[in-house]
């Protein structure tokens, strides 16, 4: 069950960050275009099903704060705030602590709201609608409203009653009295109904939901519904009236006067099927579970149509059944269908009034037979027919208009018990009003008379259940606010919410390491009330802790804070399982590709067979093995695009969040950027995806921070004052190619020659292009000062070596006065890759099909000689050529030596697509091309540039993958 | 006996939640993504009450409502409505349409297994 939940919990976190992500979106999107009022609808939702999910999984904190964000996107919705740039900082931070809170509960640590932000939003609220703040948490209040007309009594009630009536049970209206006033001092209305519903065998509350307002205008001090209660129970008026606590709060009226109540033994009903063989057992239970069907069939046309057939198919079925039941000896079942049978023989008579109101009788009672019949069937030791038998007999009792038998009333827990839930449901809401309103007393009037008028619930609450320590607390509060005596009153109402989370909450563990003794000053008290909010439950225990202890327990949980974290991660780490939507049709493909290799598989099985069998120089069994082959590769094709496919995600998702990123630069240094993006739809693995995601967003920055300057600037330098952002992805061969261009000031050559200098580097001049590079030096940063955005020379650094985790590579280009372009070069994806297979030198190389353009045969004296290497003319342009093992081999790979070519009249050359335009590569021999997995260089070769991976081959042998821009 | 009750959610972890939560207390739980996979479902069978979300996609909540009353088969069917949705309006489309109780989300499991004990016991 708690792991189930925990499951739950975790496709919740999903979907919140979903629903996050694209709140974000909608935002910057509706900032642009306010007037979209779908969109606004949009972003209400995903924060209004965030906080009902979360509220779901125990997220109180989530839920809360959740709770902030909505009602400032609800009045953003309904037009009462404008969506001004202030509104949607406030929103996209609340967005990111709400974010940042369901990382924190996901990584299993809790993490508070940020109250401060919280103060704004509500600030916002009320400065813009001029009303109270929505009421407390959310939580607070969860309404449950029966919906039910007002006029009159729902039909399926008013049958109820009628049935209960019967019976002799007495049936009152009771209405409610209850006003703000009563509510406020602490008689709960809802307690009162709740105890009512609980004593009473039929319960139906009738309620004008017209009287309830929307939830800006919700009140936790005010009632808003005035509920009718129609009951069935055997209690007296005088009962019921003492439930309320006050007489004068309910009107009681009894609805009919009854005779006496019927006091018929409910009588237990059970069947076992002991001693009965499963043979005969089936024998009973496929014709019964079939003429049930059957007779359900029966019955709803019989409604509709009203035909006597189907009645007379009714009566056959339960008739049979009975029979059958009865040849079997289970008795109970025989008396269940016997009374079943009465009502469809009322019903032939045409005793039984209403066919709509027997039909649902009749319905229920084939439902409960099925249920009892699997149950039989399951042979797990008695199975009780007692409450449907009971049912069905009330129901017939009544169709008949004879007397039947009555649901037996629980008796009502102990009043000791009542008085005790309902004080403590009491005093957790005067404990959300106080923690609202007198922590610390906010000197408006307003506040002050909902704190004082909590403290006076209080005060009565505690009275009637005699707790004197509260008494005596509220008094001594009252006192210091009649005194205007704000510290006595804050450490007195500090002490009042302490004892009651004491009564409503578990300890918490800075609660336990308390030592509850020692008496404590003003001071101390401020101290431990300003930190509990931090720290939850410091006073849980008992309040009256010294400052010092209060200090050695924070510093005591802090050390095990860092313990845990110290702690070598053991067993499951479940914070590290990371997921990915995978849609659901790509899986069920799958699971077809499955079912057709197994059967290739077992083809082989069969071949082999043939192949031991078969005649010597026989080989007939050879096409087949080949056709085998082939649809075996056809197979494992297709599994390998598959996997890769779901894999693969669009980079869409990296640059959207730089929207965010641009926004906050923009708006924190009043600079004007443009993001434009190209090439959104380029897919890249998933996993390089999530770890590009942070180099790019310190690229974003630099290029905001550092590069792109503000309007002023820009216009003295004769640049536009927008300042312009191009984020662009593009697939080259097997990499991916980011590119992050800023149109800024561009990188000053000669500051970071001297800082280089100065952190005792080499290097050789200013003006050397290589220069840039030294960027990406640990502790390089040529800004003069440190903004809280970047500028500590630390981004770089990391950016390079997580893009050289990722097998790929990071450039600099800049010009000064122009701007700056970052090249990242990423390879795809590791995996499988085609490849052309070729031979030099006896040795086999692979050159992934990626970078092959094609493969040409030259004839040798077509290759002229150009400057110090060879080229030839290829479709109209001039193609350099070179020998590949010169290449491998040292020296330039210039393809100098002509007695190379000696001898041979033909040349086999490969076309190859490198970052320095196409390059011909001579080879002695070209293969054919083959799937190959490569596997990384080992870490010791990795200098090698020339080597991407290696692969191994079906016979085991290793080959070398080139990497045509490696090799220039 | 368990009772049956089908649960009609977009959101997966809501539908698990709710489904764990009444598989705990014994019922049987059918879930179904919206509202016309809810329909889909409830072809051929009975069920003893249904929870419906309200927002969902291709058929929401109080489309469901009718489409069930509109079965014979299911017509006596209790309705109940957990939703983020509170505005009046909507509760009394909801009503009208014939949802027995509604409850509004976020709420606690054993409110929900209340209000369910109430209307099937």
């Amino acid at each position: 069950m708690e792991k189930d939940l925990e499951y739950y919990r975790r496709q919740f976190y999903l979907e919140a960050r979903e629903l996050l992500e694209k709140a974000n979106e909608d935002l910057l999107r509706a900032e642009q275009d306010p007037g979209d009022q779908e969109l606004l609808n949009s972003i209400f939702r995903g924060v209004h099903t965030i906080k009902g999910s979360a509220g779901g999984f125990e997220l109180d904190a989530v839920s809360a704060f959740a709770h902030h964000l909505e009602s400032l996107l609800g009045a953003v919705r309904d037009g009462t705030i404008a969506l001004e740039p202030e509104v949607v900082d406030i929103a996209l931070q609340a967005c990111d602590v709400l974010l940042g809170m369901i990382n924190a509960f996901e990584n299993g640590s809790a993490v508070a709201g940020d109250d401060a932000l919280v103060a704004r939003i509500r600030a916002y609220i009320s400065d813009a609608t001029a009303q109270e703040a929505p009421a407390a948490a959310p939580t607070a209040f969860e309404p449950v409203v029966l919906v039910s007309e007002s006029d009159s009594m729902p039909e399926p009630f008013a049958r109820d009653l009628e049935r209960v009536l019967t019976a002799g049970i007495k049936v009152y209206k009771i209405t409610t009295r209850y006003t703000d006033e009563t509510h406020e001092n602490g008689y709960d209305q809802a307690v009162f109904m709740k105890n009512i519903e609980e004593a009473c065998a039929l319960y139906h509350a009738v309620t004008d939901e017209a009287e309830l307002p929307g939830l800006a205008e919700f009140n936790p001090l005010r009632l808003f519904l005035h509920p009718v209660l129609y009951t069935a129970t055997d209690l007296s008026a005088d009962e019921i009236r003492d439930f309320a606590l006050e007489p004068e709060f309910v009107d009681v009226r009894e609805l009919h006067t009854a005779s006496t109540p019927y006091a018929a033994e409910r009588e237990e009903l059970s069947e076992r099927i002991d001693g009965i063989d499963d043979d005969i057992l089936n024998e009973f239970m496929i014709p019964a579970r079939e003429g049930l069907d059957a007779l359900e069939g029966a019955l709803l046309r019989y409604e509709r149509e009203g035909c006597r057939e189907s009645l007379n198919e009714m009566f056959r079925v339960v008739h049979t059944i009975k029979g059958d039941a009865g040849y079997l000896n289970l008795s109970s079942l025989v008396r269940f269908l016997h009374d079943l049978e009465s009502l469809l023989e009322g019903l032939k008579l045409n005793t039984c009034a209403g066919s709509g109101r027997t039909t649902d009788v009749v319905l229920r009672a084939i439902d409960n037979l099925k249920n009892i019949l699997s149950q039989l069937n399951e042979r797990n030791g008695p199975v009780s027919l007692t409450e449907p038998y009971h049912a069905l007999r009330q129901h017939l009792a009544v169709l008949s208009g004879q007397q039947g038998g009555r649901e037996a009333i629980e008796p009502f827990a102990t009043l000791d018990e009542e008085t005790r839930t309902t004080f403590v449901e009491q005093m957790r809401q005067y404990h959300e009003i106080l923690v609202r309103f007198a922590q610390p007393l906010v000197p408006d009037a307003h506040s002050r008379k909902t704190a004082v008028r909590a403290l006076e619930g209080i005060q009565q609450a505690a009275k009637f259940v005699g707790i004197t320590t509260l008494t005596v607390l509220v008094k001594q509060s009252m006192d210091a606010l009649t005194q205007e005596d704000p510290e006595s009153f804050g450490r007195a109402t500090g002490e009042i919410i302490a004892f009651i989370r004491g009564l409503t909450e578990d300890r918490k563990r800075i609660g336990e390491l308390l030592v509850a003794d020692g008496k404590v000053t003003a001071a101390d008290v401020e101290e431990a009330l300003s930190l509990q909010k931090n720290l939850g439950d410091i006073l849980v225990q008992s309040g009256k802790v010294s400052s010092a202890d209060v200090a050695q327990a924070v510093r005591k949980q802090e050390l095990m804070d860092v313990g845990r974290q110290l702690r070598p991660e053991t067993g499951e780490k479940q914070s590290d399982v990371s997921t990915m939507r995978v849609d659901e049709h790509k899986i069920e493909e799958f699971s077809t590709i499955l079912g057709e290799l197994v059967i290739a598989r077992n083809t082989y099985d069969y071949l082999i067979q043939q192949a031991v069998t078969a005649p010597r120089g026989d080989t007939s069994f050879l096409k087949a093995f080949k056709d085998n082959l082939h649809l075996l590769s056809r197979l494992t094709n297709e599994m390998q695009m598959g996997v890769m496919a779901m894999r693969m995600v669009p980079v869409k998702g990296i640059f959207q969040k730089f929207q965010r990123v641009l926004r906050d630069i923009s708006r924190k240094q009043k600079k004007q950027i443009d993001m434009i993006t190209h090439g959104d739809e380029t897919e890249v693995d998933k996993k390089v995806a999530d770890m590009l995601s942070d180099p790019l967003v310190h690229l974003v920055r630099n290029a905001c921070d550092h590069g792109i300057e503000s309007p002023e600037v820009r216009r003295k330098a004769g640049k536009p004052e927008t300042g312009t952002l191009i984020l662009k992805a593009s697939q080259e061969g097997r990499n991916l190619i980011i590119k992050v261009i800023d149109d800024g000031k561009g990188l000053n050559r000669q500051r970071i020659y001297d800082k280089a200098k100065a952190m005792g580097v080499d290097v050789c001049s200013p003006d050397d292009d290589g220069i840039f590079n030294l960027i990406f030096l640990p502790g390089l940063s040529t800004k003069a000062e440190v903004s809280d955005i970047s500028g500590r020379g630390v981004g770089m650094d990391v950016v390079r070596s997580m893009v050289q985790s990722l097998g790929g590579d990071v450039r600099v280009m800049s010009e000064a006065g122009l701007g700056t372009e970052v090249t990242l070069t990423i390879p795809m994806a590791m995996g499988i890759t085609s490849a052309l297979m070729v031979e030099s030198l006896g040795k086999h190389y692979a050159i992934p099909l990626e970078c092959v353009v094609e493969t040409i045969k030259v004839k040798t004296e077509r290759l002229t000689r150009i400057l110090e290497g060879w080229g030839t003319f290829y479709r109209g342009e001039v193609l350099p050529v070179m020998h590949l093992d010169t290449m491998l081999t040292g020296g330039n790979g210039t393809a100098t030596d002509t007695d190379a070519h000696d001898g041979v009249a033909e040349l086999s050359l490969a076309v190859l697509r490198t970052g320095m335009g196409k390059l011909g590569v001579v080879v002695d021999r070209l293969n054919r091309n083959m799937e190959i997995a490569i596997k990384p260089v080992p870490p010791q070769l990795s200098s090698i540039t020339s080597i991407s991976g290696v692969s191994i081959m079906g016979d085991g042998r290793v080959v070398l993958v080139l990497n045509p821009d490696g090799m220039l | 006996m368990a009772k049956k009750i089908l649960i009609a959610d977009d959101a997966a972890s809501m539908r698990g939640l709710i489904g764990m939560t009444l598989r705990s207390k014994g019922y049987e739980v059918i879930e179904a993504e919206d509202g016309q996979d809810a329909v889909d479902k409830l072809s051929g069978i009975k069920v003893d009450l249904i929870v419906s979300d309200l927002n969902m996609p291709n058929m929401d909540g109080i489309e469901l409502i009718k489409a069930v009353k509109a079965n014979p088969l299911h017509k006596f069917v209790p309705i109940v409505m957990l939703t983020t949705e509170s505005q009046v309006e909507k509760k009394e489309e909801g009503r009208q349409a014939g949802a027995k109780a509604w409850i509004v989300k976020p709420f606690k499991p054993d409110v929900l297994v209340d209000v369910v004990k109430k209307i099937i016991g």
